[in-house]
């Protein structure tokens, strides 16, 4: 064909393929980018990330140097991994408020904020709550790969696969419909409409999915029932979480519509949290497996919140190096240090 | 044409012939000459002598009056005929009249570079032993002091804060440095009879706050509304015992251009304290919560942070510093504390102040803050531009630090009496120590010798070699006993020797 | 004979001319070198301050002189001192007047100077908007002010005066009677007039006054005794009653009807429509929309009763107010802002009352507002 072109053609197809090279070399990031995020190409607007920031804010105790240290090395993970995927962030604010003290009582964080936020997004379809103290290990992994894409492979719906709390499931009582009664609902996926995880004490709040759905502004308005949480109040230490698992035990509607993780996939602990070694292979987190999302759970009782976070962070980074990045530091660095006996940051 | 070449030219000088060569005019003579109309009185002898009388006079009349109208302005007459060069006797002038454009005087975020002036306030009371500190502070300011204006106020003081004051800004006044010098300096004095002392401990107890804060209003305002001047653009409070502090607060604090913005002020503790802490809990922002306190109280009723009676459920500025922030980050606040404000002079001139009444359940800087909101002004803090306030031992402290004192003593003195017990002991006793060890060497040495050389002699009194050294060291053993015994004869008198605890 | 060479006047200079240029430079002479003013008195130039920098309340010493200015002086200034008594004449207590001002009235300026309050214990302030109708005004004033500090004789000169530019527009264009009033310009345009009363009042208040004399630009008739009258009172903050002129048709002579219905006593019904009000919302006198019910001292007035009669009011109107300066150092001020439902000078008073200072008024001395 070369030979049969003209010199004219010839240097048309050089001029188009010239112009498209060009794009391609400055407009590929922003080009992905709106791949990525578009809602019928990539699916990047359909998922919000809501992260619980300023916890405490100042109002009874101080936020010192290491909170904020915390602050901001966890809001800078999830910007990144926003950016890079095209979802949205929405970073709330946790100051403590007196309707949201156990006194007091008239709804919970994150019931208001998941409520408010699926207001001001309106394409919005699933939503992401994390903790504050969470680290998002593997920044490669997108939510629509990781669990989305083939939901029903990574979901449970039959909670007596893992059952910490001993929750007698299916329910057996005559008057309820079939759905109810069956271990796994209905077995469609779309009809998933809260997914958590759960640790070895009960369900597991720190990061957790729901999708908008009628069901969904049900479960809101009833989740903080003034009633109930009025008598067990005391009992009920982790607030929301608690009065989840009450509900769960009690209410056939609820468990239709909601569906578990296994913990590793989306809420992995550290060392110290269930568990003094670290090697419980369903909950700990385990750098071969790299496992997605660590979630430093309780690390106020007892435990180093900033060691850990800076641990993590720099571990993330360890495991995700560019080639050129471990080329510098496997290689050179270390045969430097062999002839030097220095050690150098590159 | 030439003006001037008409006739009457001069190069060519035209000879008007007749009339004239005797100098009287001559009658009716047709003479088309311009010169015929004006007989020229200096042409004849007498005509001039006229001329000269009538000028000579004229000069005479003319200095005549006008040395008599000097004389009697008393004006200075050498600088206006010299052209100013030569002045007369210093011509001071009261000026009654004083035009302002108050348009000139917002205030900008740079306004080193536009000459605005600030006037730094400053309320004192027995004051005296903080001086020192505060004047360092003023003489270091970095903004160009010729722009800066001092007010101070003085109550109900009984120490020598006024004389001290005194002293030292006239020191920086008459100081060879100009820059150095201040603008306008007043200090007032005023009393208003306040019957709380001015120790931590009444300062800070609760039941008197609501009326400390308002006579330190009302104390603000005299002095704001003594020193307000319509050429000031930024109005900066500061109290007297701040120990630490930038030097370039007030560029700082002005480059935010917000018309009310304070740092966050926090204060040094003594390590076994924690080694600092919050200090000015007097900025927060606003919550529903304290909103809905505010509205259950009475009229005249003063909500004050800080203490468990207000439960306010606010976030307050001073809680939220994190020593590696930016410096430079906002946060929008309510209410606002005193240590250390800069407001643009336009929120005072526009009526807000000090209120020395309950304003919203608020008085003096916290009103202010809530007031300057209230007319829509920005309100802003810094919480990571800290600055640092005098750390001043409340009575528990002080009692804790005589505590810790007195156990630092103690505990000196009992070592030092371990010690010289210790060294009466040895002298006494002597060193027994060494002793022990030659004996215990001397013992094996025996035990040794007892072994080697009568190993293979049948023993004495016949046992086996296993028994035979028994005696020995029996009698070794006894050798030292009695050593021991001698010894313990000679310190019977003396004490036990102590066991070591 | 010498001969000029070049163009020169051989005509004979005319003895007028010479006359003419005489009369000239000595005209000349007179104007350069006479002094500026005709001069204040060694009393006044004592108690003036040296430096230009200092309280707007008192004259400066402008010296001619050039060369580096000294720094200013340390100044003290002891507030213990200043008394505010009854009789302000026997104790030399200084008083401020101030105007905020739209148009000048030459019957105001003619009013003022004839007040017997030594002028010398007197100090002005006006503060002008920067409009087309404030510019008039500031000329028109700023004309009078130096035919009287100038060439007055030195009693009528007061001690100070201090000129203010607003720095914020006004919100209205026309200061016409009939445009003022409409109720909806009210709150804006009441709002600019206390952010205009407090920049004139804490920026000229200074260290050295006793009393402030609130007086409006359009009252155009007091009695001359006025300051005096109000202060013999010792009241914190008293009002006159405030009245204006006008010819009756009906009557066919001069008559006069009361003008100013800010000077008010409270009422129940008042106090009822304040608390179904939002936080925003005042309360305005004068309009039948809005009946307050309240007792107005315009009406309090009784021909031939005695002229210092005081009643106690809640609110006060602005058109001429005698304050105790310590009322205003305490920090009462015209709040711009709805305070209790009431703005500006009701709010004032207002505000007095909650530093715990009752106001007065004077239901029986008039004092004539103009009539356009």
């Amino acid at each position: 064909m070369g030979a049969r072109m003209g010199r004219k053609t010839k240097f048309r197809l050089a001029g188009v393929l010239f112009l498209i090279a060009l794009i391609i070399i400055f407009y590929n990031t922003p080009l992905v980018h709106i791949w990525r995020r578009t809602a019928w190409l990539g699916g990047g607007q359909k998922f919000v990330i809501i992260l619980a920031a300023n916890v405490g804010g100042g109002v009874m105790e101080w936020k010192g140097a290491r909170e904020w240290a915390i602050e901001r090395d966890s809001v800078r993970n999830k910007k990144k991994y926003v950016k890079k995927w095209g979802y949205d962030l929405e970073i709330v604010d946790m100051s403590t408020k007196k309707r949201y003290a156990h006194e007091w009582r008239e709804s919970w964080e994150k019931v208001d904020f998941v409520r408010s936020t699926l207001r001001k997004y309106p394409k919005a379809e699933w939503i992401w709550w994390l903790d504050l103290n969470t680290f998002i290990m593997e920044p490669s992994y997108s939510l629509q790969s990781h669990i989305f894409n083939d939901l029903n492979k990574h979901i449970y719906r039959d909670i007596t696969y893992y059952n910490p709390l001993n929750i007698s499931h299916p329910f057996t009582d005559d008057y309820l419909d079939e759905e109810s009664r069956s271990p796994v609902g209905d077995g469609d996926p779309d009809s998933v409409k809260l997914i958590l995880s759960q640790d070895c004490s009960g369900f597991n709040l720190g990061s957790f999915f729901i999708r908008r759905s009628a069901w969904t502004e049900r479960l809101l308005d009833v989740w903080w029932d003034p009633v109930a949480y009025e008598q067990k109040h005391m009992e009920w230490e982790h607030k929301e979480q608690d009065a989840l698992e009450q509900l769960y035990t009690a209410q056939p509607w609820i468990r239709k519509h909601t569906a578990f993780l296994p913990q590793r996939m989306i809420n992995s602990f550290p060392t110290g949290a269930c568990g003094e070694h670290g090697n419980d292979t369903r909950i700990h987190y385990n750098e071969k497996d790299r496992d997605f999302l660590v979630n430093m759970a309780g690390c106020e009782w007892g435990r180093d919140c900033w060691g850990e976070m800076y641990n993590f962070r720099e571990l993330s980074y360890y495991l995700n190096r560019n080639p050129w990045e471990r080329f510098k530091e496997d290689l050179v660095a270390v045969v430097w240090e062999k002839i030097t006996g220095h050690k150098v940051k590159l | 044409m030439l003006p001037f070449a008409s006739s009457g030219s001069k190069v060519t000088p035209r000879h008007h012939v007749s009339g004239y060569s005797n100098g009287y005019p001559r009658g009716n003579t047709f003479e088309l000459s311009p010169h015929r109309f004006q007989p020229r009185l200096n042409a004849t002898p007498a005509g001039r002598r006229r001329r000269r009388f009538y000028l000579r006079l004229a000069i005479f009349t003319t200095l005549g009056c006008l040395g008599l109208y000097f004389l009697l302005s008393g004006s200075s007459i050498w600088s206006l005929f010299s052209l100013g060069l030569l002045s007369g006797a210093e011509d001071i002038q009261l000026e009654t009249v004083r035009y302002y454009d108050l348009s000139n005087v917002q205030g900008t975020a740079r306004g080193w570079e536009r000459e605005e002036r600030i006037l730094l306030c400053v309320p004192l009371r027995d004051a005296e032993p903080h001086l020192p500190m505060f004047f360092s502070h003023l003489r270091n300011f970095t903004y160009p002091h010729h722009l800066i204006d001092l007010a101070f106020l003085v109550s109900d003081s009984k120490d020598r804060t006024l004389e001290v004051l005194v002293e030292n800004l006239e020191a920086i006044q008459a100081s060879e440095n100009e820059n150095a010098h201040y603008g306008e300096i007043s200090i007032i004095e005023k009393d208003f009879g306040q019957k709380v002392n001015q120790d931590v401990e009444s300062r800070h107890g609760f039941a008197a706050q609501a009326s400390r804060r308002k006579l330190m209003a009302q104390a603000r305002n005299w002095l704001l509304s003594a020193a307000l001047r319509p050429y000031h653009s930024w109005v900066y409070w500061r109290d007297v015992d701040v120990e630490t502090a930038p030097f370039t607060i007030l560029e700082d604090l002005m480059r935010h251009n917000k018309d009310v913005i304070v740092p966050n002020v926090w204060r040094p503790l003594p390590d076994w304290l924690g080694g600092e802490q919050p200090y000015d809990l007097n900025s927060w922002q606003e919550s529903e919560t304290a909103l809905a306190l505010a509205d259950t109280l009475d009229e005249d009723a003063v909500i004050v942070e800080g203490y468990a009676e207000y439960a306010t459920w606010r976030p307050h500025l001073a809680y939220l510093r994190d020593p590696y922030g930016d410096p430079d980050m906002e946060m929008e606040i309510d209410g606002v504390g005193g240590v250390s404000i800069l407001a643009k002079a336009k929120v005072f001139r526009s009526g807000v102040h000090f209120p020395a009444f309950s304003f919203q359940k608020h008085a003096e800087t916290e009103g202010f803050g809530k007031m300057s909101r209230r007319m829509g002004y920005s309100v802003v803090g810094l919480p990571h531009y800290t600055i640092w306030h005098l750390y001043e031992p409340s009575i528990d402290d002080i009692k804790h630090m005589e505590e810790m004192e007195q156990d630092r003593l103690r505990r000196e003195q009992e070592e030092k009496d371990k010690a010289e017990k210790a060294k009466k002991i040895k002298e006494q006793f002597g060193d027994a120590n060494s002793q022990w060890e030659k004996d215990k060497s001397e013992l094996q040495n025996l035990a040794a010798q007892d072994k080697s050389p009568k190993g293979d002699e049948a023993p004495a009194d016949g046992s086996k070699g296993k028994a035979g050294t028994e005696p020995d060291i029996k009698k070794g053993a006894e050798a030292v006993a009695n050593k021991e015994a001698v010894k313990k004869d000679e310190g019977a008198q003396a004490q036990q020797p102590n066991k070591q605890s | 004979m010498a001969r000029p060479l070049g163009p020169v006047r051989l005509k004979k200079a005319n003895p007028i001319t010479i006359l003419v240029g005489t009369v000239l430079c000595i005209f000349i002479i007179y104007f350069l070198a006479s002094p500026g003013s005709r001069g204040f008195s060694k009393a006044r130039k004592l108690t003036a301050a040296s430096h230009s920098l200092s309280p707007p309340t008192s004259p400066f010493l402008k010296s001619n002189s050039k060369g580096k200015p000294s720094p200013p002086p340390v100044t003290r200034y002891n507030l213990n001192h200043v008394t505010i008594s009854s009789d302000p004449v026997a104790h030399r207590e200084n008083i401020l007047i101030l105007t905020p001002m739209a148009r000048f009235y030459q019957e105001y300026w003619d009013n003022l100077m004839k007040l017997t309050y030594p002028h010398e214990l007197i100090t002005l302030g006006f503060i002008l908007p920067k409009n087309k109708e404030g510019n008039a005004a500031t000329a028109a004033l700023q004309q009078q002010i130096a035919k009287t500090q100038k060439s007055a004789p030195e009693k009528d000169r007061f001690k100070s005066i201090i000129i203010l530019r607003q720095d914020f527009d006004p919100p209205l264009q026309s200061q016409d009677e009939s445009e003022r009033h409409k109720m909806q310009n009210q709150k804006e345009r009441r709002a600019a007039m206390s952010k205009a009363r407090n920049s004139l009042l804490f920026t000229t208040l200074g260290p050295s006054t006793s009393w402030v004399l609130w007086l409006d630009a359009d009252i155009v008739e007091t009695p001359v005794n006025l300051i005096q009258d109000l202060a013999a009172h010792d009241k914190a903050v008293i009002a006159p009653n405030c009245f204006q002129r006008y010819y009756n048709k009906e009557s066919q002579k001069e008559d006069d009807r009361p003008y100013d219905f800010n000077n008010w006593q409270d009422s129940g019904k008042a106090q009822e429509l304040a608390s179904k009000m939002g936080p925003d919302d005042i309360l305005l006198e004068g309009y039948a929309e809005m009946a307050t019910y309240r007792a107005l001292m315009a009406y309090m007035y009784t021909p031939g009763a005695d002229p210092h009669t005081e009643v106690p009011l809640d609110g006060v109107g602005g058109t001429a107010l005698l304050v105790k300066a310590d009322v205003h150092r305490d920090g009462a001020m015209f709040p711009a802002f709805p305070f209790y439902h009431l703005i500006e000078t009701e709010g004032f008073a207002k505000m007095t009352k909650r530093l715990g200072y009752q106001p007065m008024g004077l239901p029986n001395y008039k004092i004539y507002h103009y009539n356009e």
